[in-house]
């Protein structure tokens, strides 16, 4: 699998020079130290792009303006993550989780 | 009015599936809504973490019933793609073939349920009379009705033998009777287009904006479709047509998976006839140190995706994204400006399995404790 590394300040203007391409679906993985974001695009072959947010205080920006249809990824890894992803509007209202959860998010890793 | 939501679901009767759909309403036409589900949570990522990879792929057998083959299929697709390997061409014929049948059982089973929610009841005992057909066949090559689990890594469960070719055959042209029979009553029936024509439409444009998949995008004028554009199993090897529409209606879906079950036809009689002689291997315990790999397949509903990541001899991550879950994102804006009538139709017309949607858990014992992490694993692990 080809994965092409974005910094996280360049991200915005990385992913507003995708526009035209099909957004298959945004993966959040939980590493040592940081989350890795994996955007899966397809043209003409499935193109991946990985942003490492840092633990602490993680958050992104939000890219449902390019691509309307990441909103329900991206309040799905909120849900499980808990990463903010900035100007998603519905972000806090969760999708899968009920809303008395408090526990920490459920696909974090434990870590010692 | 705008305040006042009103909940439907998760246990409606004119839904079928377990989700919350809150509306506001203007008197009897919606101004916004929102979805929230978990009503089928079944912990399948979360369970899948620190499996060894057969494990694995017993457990994405059993995400959903109706998308049986094309979860399996997928994950073997991944996994193979990390292995670097290519299988033997009777096990790739005998892939499609399998493949081909569940897409035209589910194809079936939803045009069956599509026409329950306007009310057409004959025609869903039809529908399911001739999925019965398809379903013995499989029963016969697979061993079972719902969870196939026909696909092993760098293999398939079993060969088929020639009363098995026959018998498909035989099951196949039936089925493919009455086709021309349903597509005449879908075309022509007034009660069908007054309820279906012009409702939930998706425009081109919309359906590229949402980046849709599967029969959706094909309803509305997009070319898409894994089978053709990113070639797996025998696809490249069968002859099909790219069934498309242009009305992206409700009608137009239906007519694009109703034609899509005839295309199938073609391929598994394509199969059948070009199967290669040779033996199926046997099915191996695999080692793999580690590695990731995406997968994708053309399931019935669209574009299925896995991402797989292996750590260790053992599944670090895994990612499943169900062509459901891509639609989804549309469905609220869709309804916007409808009446309440029109939620059960354009929501079926989607076709939505939320048994493949939700698979991320909470999993709560009878005194409404969370499970941690480590109580989870001495459990399930």
């Amino acid at each position: 699998m080809e994965v092409k590394r974005i910094k996280l300040k360049e991200f915005r203007q990385k992913i507003e020079e995708l526009v035209g391409y099909r957004l298959i679906t945004i993966s959040a993985l939980d590493s040592r130290g940081c989350y890795h974001l994996l955007y899966h695009f397809d043209n003409n072959g499935i193109k991946t792009f990985k942003v490492l947010i840092p633990e602490k205080r993680p958050f992104i920006q939000s890219i449902i303006d390019i691509f309307p249809s990441a909103e329900f990824y991206e309040r799905e890894i909120h849900d499980f993550f808990d990463i903010e992803f900035k100007g998603n509007p519905r972000l806090h209202e969760k999708m899968f989780l009920p809303d008395y959860w408090k526990d920490k998010p459920p696909l974090l890793k434990n870590k010692k | 009015m705008h305040d006042l939501k009103i909940p439907i679901g998760p246990q409606h009767p004119a839904i079928d599936e377990p989700s919350c759909l809150r509306v506001s309403l203007d008197g009897n036409t919606i101004i916004d809504s929102d979805l929230r589900f978990g009503y089928a949570h079944k912990g399948i990522e979360k369970l899948l973490e620190g499996k060894r990879i057969e494990q694995g792929l017993h457990i994405v057998d059993h995400i959903c019933g109706i998308c049986s083959v094309a979860h399996p299929s997928c994950y073997v697709r991944a996994v193979e793609k990390i292995l670097n390997y290519e299988p033997p061409e009777r096990v790739k014929y005998l892939r499609t073939l399998v493949s081909e049948l569940g897409r035209i059982q589910s194809h079936l089973f939803w045009t069956g349920f599509m026409l329950h929610e306007i009310g057409f009841e004959t025609m869903l005992a039809y529908f399911l009379r001739d999925r019965e057909h398809i379903l013995e066949v499989l029963e016969r090559i697979t061993g079972s009705r719902s969870h196939f689990a026909y696909h092993k890594i760098r293999t398939v469960r079993n060969d088929i033998s020639e009363e098995d070719e026959k018998l498909t055959l035989k099951k196949i042209k039936e089925v493919e009777k009455q086709i021309p029979v349903y597509m005449k009553t879908i075309r022509k029936d007034a009660v069908i287009k007054a309820r279906m024509k012009d409702v939930g439409t998706i425009t081109r444009l919309d359906a590229e904006n949402y980046s849709l998949v599967g029969p959706i995008a094909r309803a509305s004028g997009i070319r898409i479709d894994i089978r053709k554009d990113d070639p797996y199993e025998a696809y490249d090897q069968v002859d099909f047509e790219l069934i498309m529409e242009w009305d992206g209606d409700a009608l137009a879906r239906m007519l694009v998976r109703m034609r899509e079950v005839i295309e199938s036809i073609k391929i598994v009689k394509q199969v059948l006839k070009n199967l290669p002689k040779g033996k199926v291997p046997r099915s191996v315990p695999l080692i793999l140190e580690e590695g990731m790999e995406v997968g994708r397949v053309e399931a019935p509903r669209g574009e299925n995706f896995h991402l797989i990541k292996i750590r260790n001899r053992k599944i670090d991550r895994m990612r499943i994204r169900p062509p459901t879950f891509n639609f989804m994102s549309i469905f609220t804006k869709l309804l916007e400006g409808r009446k309440i009538g029109d939620i059960p139709v354009i929501l079926a017309s989607l076709d939505p399995c939320y048994a493949c949607m939700e698979r991320i858990i909470v999993i709560k014992d009878g005194k409404k404790e969370v499970l941690t992490e480590d109580d989870f694993r001495c459990k399930y692990v």
